[in-house]
């Protein structure tokens, strides 16, 4: 047998807009990711709703604000509930509705049944601008299997919700990240409570209660039924009458005793969830410190990367280290440079062929355009030796020879012409360019440099500004913001010291309680003694009710030795199933290979009856201890037992499991082999994980880890991966099918 | 723990069988002794049947029909 979830509508709810935003679910994992404030736990919220009956909301209580389960039929939680779109849009006095409605499918050996549940409040914007509501809303309608078509029922709505998910169950299948560290205790009444909720252990318990109970029952009519007789004595009749006030008197003291051990146990438990809360609070507190030791570091990078842009920009406006070259690009610089220079070269040049009187103004003209090559008189000389025009590549002529050895060698070895002054000005103008341009250089590579230093610097410093901003990142989504840490741990120590005195009270009443149930049996086996010294009288009851009164006195007996014997085994089992469980959830840590969910079984007299506790750790192989408040699996631990539970329970129905963010305070080594646990569960058929762990806020994508559970989901019958994106302005919300049923 | 394995336990316990229900014929691949008690008719087998299936923990009912069993 199990229940699917086929859908649900959100109607005005948060940012879901409007009446119709359904959402399709198939039989297998459903995941659905998405950015911040795509409407996730919102979704979740719907869930909770329309089966538990409660929302998470921010309340805001004294000074800080928490997430707490709340009822919506006070308005002013429905109004933050109710689409502020279409409440700004809702005319005055105008009915709307607000709510959920859900189909499932109840699947039998015999066929299926769907249902239709809707939950909600028919609701009015009044006169002055704020919500009302009409009436509350809870129908349960049945589908037609062939016409799809609905027809409202009279089937309670509480009972049928029963058969989507007995309540019972619920605070196991429903869950969200921040409550899985809190499934279940790890030991004491807490843990008991879900042993009995999700077990048949507890079975025993009621048996043995009503033995004992029968036990007393049968004593007080035996007595009763032997003080009647009228065949006693005067003192035989005193005696008995004292002997049964005692008893009665003891049995009301081992009643008392059995409370105050509750009381005792209560108490206990209270100190042991004080350490662990004090013990969390002191790992808060250094994790507190870490986390403003990192805001910190942050901070001081900020900062050198401010006083870095600082120098930088302040040397552009420093005298001594003012750089031309640094408003400028240093090529166009470089380039205006060689220009310049090639003209004083020509403009040299041009003004030695002037000087030089014995060419001709042909000659000249040749000179001026071979000016610009600047070519040495060296070249000219190896082409007259190796006779060749180098420029191309012909024999040179005999009157070419004459032209360069008498003209164009002389021309660029300069001489005679040196003595000309505008010559000279022309030359040292040249030499002037070429010393600036020279500093120029120098200066345009210590520039470099420093655009180099600079550059390194602050991409050094933004590496280690983005490494600190993921650790504080990383560090908030695993331990929450600053807000968050509770760092008092003052009022803790003051709870503790009350508990240890109520616990020296308790300890003090039950020592006493205890030697006066001593006291009293030794009473009661005085007035055996005494009634034994008169005649026997037995009649036919009394025989009966002594025959009754050992009966029930052996059965006890062995129920006792069975209760034990079940939850020893119990014990022994649950630890095999649990560490199964948290084996698999760790499966890609291999630290855990050795470790197990040891399952202390401990046992407690109280009066007649014995009581069995549980204490449940994580332990290595050495049997040393390793669970942890905060600890790296503190998370997986109770989900372990809980899961161990459910398989030693057999339970034979399958139930939908939906978890909000279930994996975001895992760490990443076990988020995927969450997803694999569930493939490979035939327990949970089917489950609708909401998670933000597998998108990548920057690119606007799932991300690796997505990636990864969609390739695992895709080989998964009947799974889903479903993308949600936000509407802006609250008006509702996109879903993209990524995969849509395997 | 399921009632029928409970009672499995209580029937089969060879001390109680001996004193109270030596005639009646165990046999350990009987996994639900309730049909064999109830045509079996031992007053201590009905009685531990009763006990063991009963819910509440202070019935008047239970009690009663103890009692009666016992003849009392």
């Amino acid at each position: 047998m199990s229940s699917i979830i086929n859908s649900v509508n959100l109607i005005n709810w948060f940012n879901y807009k409007g009446n119709k935003n359904p959402i399709n679910f198939t039989s297998g994992i459903n995941v659905l990711v998405g950015t911040n404030n795509a409407g996730k736990t919102k979704l979740h919220n719907a869930f909770r709703f329309i089966i538990c009956d409660e929302v998470i909301l921010k309340i805001k209580d004294k000074e800080k604000a928490d997430y707490k389960p709340v009822q919506i039929d006070k308005l002013e939680y429905l109004q933050e509930v109710y689409n502020n779109s279409s409440f700004r849009e809702l005319p005055i006095n105008r009915t709307s509705h607000v709510g959920v409605e859900l189909v499932f499918q109840k699947i039998r050996s015999n066929g299926s049944k769907s249902y239709l549940l809707k939950k909600g409040f028919n609701v009015k914007k009044n006169e002055n601008q704020n919500l009302e509501i009409n009436n509350s809303v809870k129908q349960v309608f049945e589908i037609d299997s062939i016409t799809k078509g609905s027809r409202r029922i009279s089937e309670d709505f509480e009972e049928v919700l029963n058969t989507l998910l007995p309540k019972k169950f619920r605070e196991f299948f429903i869950i969200e990240g921040e409550q899985m560290a809190m499934m279940t205790p790890m030991y004491g009444i807490g843990l008991k409570n879900t042993v009995k909720t999700l077990t048949d252990i507890h079975s025993v318990d009621t048996t043995v209660d009503i033995v004992d109970k029968l036990q007393g029952r049968v004593r007080q009519d035996k007595s009763k039924h032997e003080l009647n007789r009228k065949d006693l004595s005067d003192k035989e009749r005193e005696v008995l009458t004292k002997k049964n006030q005692t008893e009665n008197e003891n049995s009301r003291l081992r009643k008392d005793l059995n409370e105050k051990h509750q009381d005792l146990d209560a108490v206990n438990e209270g100190i042991k969830s004080l350490e662990a809360s004090y013990s969390t609070t002191e790992l808060r507190k250094q994790k507190l410190e870490e986390l403003k030791n990192l805001k910190k570091e942050k901070e001081q990078i900020e900062n050198k990367i401010d006083d870095h842009n600082r120098n930088f920009l302040d040397s552009f406006t420093n005298e001594k280290d003012f750089i031309l070259s640094k408003m400028e690009r240093y090529d166009l610089i470089e380039d205006s440079f060689e220009d310049l220079d090639s003209k004083f070269s020509s403009f040299i040049m041009e003004r030695r062929a002037e000087l030089n009187k014995k060419i001709s103004k042909e000659e000249q003209r040749i000179l001026g355009a071979l000016s610009l090559s600047q070519l040495h008189p060296s070249t000219l000389e190896s082409m007259i030796k190796e006779n060749k025009c180098f420029f191309c590549n012909t024999e040179l002529s005999n009157e070419s020879k004459d032209f360069i050895s008498n003209i164009l060698i002389p021309h660029f070895k300069g001489g005679s012409s040196e003595n000309d002054d505008e010559l000279k000005n022309l030359q040292s103008l040249r030499k002037a360019l070429n010393r600036i341009y020279s500093h120029s250089k120098k200066y345009a590579y210590v520039d470099a440099n420093v655009m180099e230093d600079y550059k390194n610097t602050i991409s050094i410093y933004h590496r280690e500004l983005f490494d600190v901003g993921q650790q504080i990142k990383n560090f908030i989504t695993n331990y929450g913001d600053e807000d968050d840490f509770d760092n008092d741990g003052f009022h803790i120590l003051v709870e503790f010291k009350e508990r240890i005195q109520k616990l020296t009270k308790l300890e003090k009443e039950i020592s006493d309680l205890k030697e006066r149930i001593d006291d009293y049996e030794k009473d009661i086996s005085r007035y055996n003694s005494e009634l034994n010294k008169f005649d026997p009288k037995v009649d036919e009851v009394s025989q009966k009710y002594e025959n009754l009164k050992n009966f029930i006195d052996d059965i006890d007996k062995v129920f006792e030795n069975i209760k034990e014997d079940i939850y020893l085994k119990f014990g022994n089992d649950l630890e095999i199933k649990a560490t199964e469980r948290f084996k698999k959830l760790m499966k890609n840590n291999p630290t855990t290979t050795e470790q197990k969910l040891k399952v202390e079984v401990s046992k407690s007299e109280r009066g007649h009856m014995s009581d069995y506790r549980f204490e449940i750790q994580l332990r290595d192989s050495n049997e040393n201890i390793l669970s942890q408040p905060g600890g790296a699996s503190s998370t997986l631990e109770p989900l372990s037992v809980v899961f161990g539970l459910i398989d030693i329970s057999e339970i034979r129905t399958s139930y939908p499991f939906i978890a909000d963010a279930p994996i975001s305070r895992l760490t990443s080594d076990t988020k995927l082999s969450f997803f694999e646990t569930l493939i490979e569960d035939e327990i949970f058929e089917q489950s609708i994980i909401i998670t933000m762990d597998l998108w990548d806020n920057k690119e606007n994508t799932i991300n690796s880890l997505g990636e990864s559970v969609l390739n695992l989901l895709n080989s998964s019958k009947g799974s889903s991966f479903i993308i949600m994106e936000p509407i802006s302005n609250n008006e509702g919300v996109n879903f993209g099918y990524l995969l849509n049923g395997g | 723990m399921r009632r029928e394995v409970l009672l499995k336990k209580i029937v089969e316990d060879l001390e109680l069988s001996e004193k109270y229900w030596p005639e009646f014929d165990i046999d350990s691949r009987i996994e639900d002794y309730k049909s064999v008690i109830k045509r079996d008719g031992n007053r201590y087998l009905k009685a531990v049947m009763e006990i063991i299936y009963e819910e509440k923990t202070t019935s008047r009912t239970l009690y009663k029909k103890i009692l009666n069993l016992f003849e009392i």
